[in-house]
């Protein structure tokens, strides 16, 4: 018997596994809890602080988010938010660049930094020996930054170096391609900063970002570690009660997006070796209590590995080597992606068995077993990564962004569970059923174009997104 | 007099109280055998509705006779393959299906298989757990589809990925023992003569109660886990313990040096490897924060001078690598052409000596040791990390309230620790030193 056949054997014996242990097993479900094991308070300027105490193993998390991101910034000016949140490293009156980071390195405090359309999240991990010093140093970092033009330079030329990496990267080019496509002209697309962009970037820029968007009522603090709350706070006071407050801008209005009317864009990436496809889609005109239907109704079509293309399209079919999907909410409306790679031979079938099993999807009955997998998979997924502390960052982060009342933390695994079959159904039929996905394909052009030219209209993108040129209708 | 005698009797209880610092711990760990010998650990920590389950089985590569190598690895993904209950691959699917996560491996001296989960699968864990270590599937069919996977993963690692090769050559070199000097993955040759005779014996030799240990760490009933632990495992047959290999190394061999050709390197590279004792020597703690001041520390000694000043080098790894038997610290540089790799190896010895003879200054060493706490702790601080470490303190030490004061052992290393250990052990006549060259297609 021949390898591939052997394959496409096992392929179909583990799809059938999967069914059988799904419709048999009668193992307990996931048990609910309520998310409520923090404290919350707010400083006399308006920071809001969220305390999990979690006690035994000195060490302290911090997570500091400002809402503001590179959709804040001036128009060419994208990159301004990430070169500000590196830059507050850059130097104060007091500490030198190299004395800040000298200081960082004693301490062995661990830094992360992520900027993203609307929001700047700093998170550190720091032992709790050094909680206060670390503390004294941010508020002298957060207020007093200097952005000296020489340390920003090297910010900047180093993210230009990697915007010049990313003119290969696979995924990176898809997920521009979409922001650009769907958010051209809208604050939303300086999430991708240019060569040009990041070249007009100086320390005043800077420092008038910081000034104007580090303030405590634009901000959360959350901590968690071996801390007790009456300390924390007196802690806080002391190093964060003079940071004055500011204005806090109007959010910007969503912009309708601009979509090309063309069915694919293949974009040239003439170092991939493989075939990268991104199926998005804008659920416009959102409202929260849509959200955890739409949570599930993720899990069910791609969310996992027990989910419809994982299963179909990747054990049974073999066509895909992975797939992914994720939901990003804005304040009033959804990104929902599904980002597949393949072999360049099936690129074709690649986009057309997905666009079946989407068809199928969103015209067939969801099945009772297929929901309770995807709960459960969300529930106990939940479970594991709030015990990690990383996804409790994220749900409190959201709330803060979206101004979400308490319940959505309080009740989000709850919330999960009153999910049902009608609630999943009408979303599909409001937000997939009646609107096209647009698709990207990323991977070398010259191999592709002949295998997806029937599928419909072709606009063809160079890897720096100008427009080569549109074929087919 | 009464007064003398209170104070006395205070002194005496209090002295059973272990001293809590920042660098000790109160874990209430809970320790017992069952009939069958299996060893079983138990944490309880009700902060998360989850729990991680591990299963150590105190066996690994070194395990492995001349001509079958490669065994461990295989029975590794066996144990995945189906045992009387469940099909094969159900116990992923499984634990997939509620979102938990899995994963396993097998070193040299040990095999782990683990999962965490939401807090009220606990018996659908024990349950599956139970059935592979008491009925695992191992026919014929299964153990050929292994061999070829092992065959293609060791293909895909060793083909055309530069430097992979001096990878495995380093530690032939650096263990004359046949116990740690072979691959865990095994050597092509003896892959194709492994038999379903030899995977059935190291199955039913150390897969087996008396030589593993169940760790579950989480939120969970002690009384309750413990019930269905024993009506889950007692029945396993408690079978042998498994002799353990030789694993002492002769001593004294002197300075070796090797240089292999790479026809899919770009650059040159080399590796440098100072065996020195493991974990039940007090030596092997000043070695660790030694790997934090010359490789791992933000900046160390080496990525300042071979990184960052002179530039010689674009890539440093390696580390201390624990083994049962004999650990090893290694030093990987990926250098720049242009600097002959004499002149880089000379920089980081004179670093080394530089160590040697000058005491670490204060900022140096606490700088260190908070780096290497940090990561400690943040190992220390999930299900999983706990359950790893006390899996190995039981397997290695039959000890597992080790976790409560193994970092004060890292903590309390001085300067004079670091000195010591480093002219005992960083030495000439104890390196082997093995050049890669980049050879031309």
């Amino acid at each position: 018997m021949s390898s591939l056949r052997k394959n496409k054997i096992f392929h179909q014996l583990f799809f059938i596994l999967v069914l059988w242990t799904s419709i048999l097993f009668t193992f307990e479900d996931v048990k609910e809890f309520k998310i409520d094991f923090f404290k919350n308070f707010t400083l006399k300027n308006g920071l809001e602080v969220y305390l999990i105490e979690e006690k035994g193993i000195p060490l302290v998390f911090l997570d500091l988010i400002f809402k503001a991101g590179e959709s804040s910034t001036q128009i060419n000016y994208s990159g301004l938010a990430t070169v500000t949140a590196e830059g507050i490293f850059s130097g104060t009156k007091k500490m030198k660049a190299y004395q800040i980071q000298d200081r960082l390195d004693f301490f062995g405090v661990k830094t992360k930094i992520k900027v993203a359309d609307n929001y700047t999240h700093f998170s550190f991990i720091v032992l709790k020996e050094y909680f206060e010093p670390l503390l004294n140093m941010l508020s002298e970092l957060i207020q007093e930054s200097l952005f000296p033009n020489d340390e920003i330079m090297k910010k900047t030329k180093r993210l230009i170096s990697e915007w010049q990496m990313n003119r290969i990267n696979n995924k990176q080019l898809a997920f521009e391609t979409m922001y650009y496509n769907f958010f051209k002209g809208s604050p939303l697309f300086r999430l991708f900063p240019t060569r040009e962009s990041l070249s007009r970037i100086t320390g005043k820029d800077c420092f008038l970002f910081s000034k104007r968007f580090y303030i405590p009522n634009n901000s959360i603090f959350i901590l968690r570690g071996d801390l007790e709350h009456k300390t924390t706070f007196e802690i806080l006071e002391k190093n964060f009660s003079g940071w004055e407050r500011g204005q806090i801008l109007s959010p910007f209005l969503y912009i309708p997006p601009k979509r090309s009317d063309a069915n694919i864009i293949l974009v040239d990436n003439p170092s991939s070796e493989n075939v990268n496809v991104l199926f998005c889609i804008i659920f416009p005109s959102f409202d929260n209590s849509f959200r955890f239907p739409i949570l599930v109704m993720n899990q069910i079509l791609s969310g996992n590995p027990f989910s419809r293309l994982y299963l179909n399209l990747r054990e049974s079919k073999n066509i895909l080597s992975s797939v992914e999907s994720y939901l990003k909410f804005f304040n009033d409306f959804a990104l929902f992606y599904i980002y597949v790679t393949g072999k360049e031979e099936n690129a074709r079938r690649i986009i057309e068995e997905t666009f079946s099993e989407i068809k199928k999807f969103s015209e067939s009955k969801i099945d009772k077993f297929e929901l309770e997998n995807a709960k459960n998979y969300l529930k106990g997924n939940c479970s594991l990564s709030i015990s990690y502390g990383e996804r409790l960052v994220e749900i409190l982060k959201d709330k803060f962004l979206y101004s979400l009342p308490d319940s959505f933390i309080n009740n989000y695994i709850y919330n999960i569970s009153e999910v049902d079959e009608s609630s999943v159904e009408r979303m599909v039929k409001r937000y997939i059923k009646f609107q096209p996905f647009l698709v990207i394909v990323v991977g070398r052009k010259n191999n592709l174009i002949e295998k997806i030219k029937d599928l419909g209209k072709i606009e063809l993108f160079d890897n720096n997104l100008n427009l080569i040129k549109t074929q087919g209708e | 007099m009464i007064n003398k005698a209170i104070l006395l009797v205070l002194i005496t209880i209090f002295s059973f109280f272990p001293v809590y610092s920042q660098e000790t711990f109160n874990f209430p760990v809970k320790y017992f055998k069952l009939n069958n010998g299996l060893k079983v650990v138990l944490l309880e920590d009700r902060t998360h509705p989850v729990f991680t389950l591990a299963i150590f089985f105190h066996c690994g590569s070194r395990d492995e006779k001349i001509g079958k190598t490669g065994i461990a690895q295989i029975l590794q993904n066996l144990y995945f393959q189906g045992s009387e209950n469940f099909k094969p691959m159900e116990h992923l699917l499984l634990i997939n299906k509620f979102g938990g996560e899995l994963n396993a491996f097998t070193s040299e001296d040990k095999m782990v298989f683990y999962e965490t989960l939401p807090s009220n699968l606990l018996k659908m864990a024990l349950t599956l757990e139970a059935d592979r270590m008491g009925s695992l599937r191992i026919d014929d069919g299964l153990l050929a589809i292994q061999k070829e996977i092992l065959k293609r993963e060791r293909q895909l690692k060793l083909s055309d990925q530069p430097y992979a090769r001096s990878f495995f050559r380093i530690d032939e070199l650096s263990f004359i023992n046949f116990a740690y000097s072979h691959p865990i993955i095994g050597y092509k040759e003896d892959l194709e003569l492994i038999t379903f005779k030899d995977v059935y014996d190291f199955y039913t030799n150390y897969f087996t109660p008396s030589n593993a240990c169940l760790v579950l760490v989480g939120n969970f009933s002690s009384e309750e886990a413990t019930s269905l632990i024993k009506e889950n495992f007692e029945n396993i047959n408690s079978g042998s313990s498994g002799v353990p290999p030789n694993l002492k190394e002769p001593p004294g061999r002197g300075e070796l040096i090797e240089t292999i050709y790479d026809s899919n390197a770009r650059f040159p590279a080399f590796h440098i490897a100072y065996p020195f004792p493991s974990r039940d020597s007090p030596d092997f703690y000043p070695m660790e924060i030694i790997d934090y001041l010359l490789l791992k520390g933000n900046p160390s000694i080496l990525k300042k001078k071979l990184l960052i000043e002179r530039k010689m080098a674009y890539e440093l790894g390696g580390g201390v690598e624990e083994r049962e038997g004999m650990s090893l610290f290694k030093i990987f540089v990926l250098c720049y052409p242009g600097y002959p790799l004499n002149v880089t190896q000379s920089q980081i010895f004179q670093e080394i000596e530089n160590l040697k003879n000058n005491l670490v200054s204060h900022k140096e060493i606490v700088m260190a040791k908070n780096q290497f706490k940090i990561e400690y702790l943040i190992d220390l601080r999930s299900t999983l990390g706990r359950a790893m470490k006390l899996g190995e303190f039981t397997v290695y030490f039959d000890n597992p309230y080790l976790i409560n004061e193994e970092l004060s052992r890292y903590m309390n290393v001085t300067p004079q620790d670091i000195s010591r250990v480093a002219k005992k052990y960083l030495d000439k006549r104890n390196r082997i030193i093995l050049n890669v060259i980049p050879e031309k297609k």
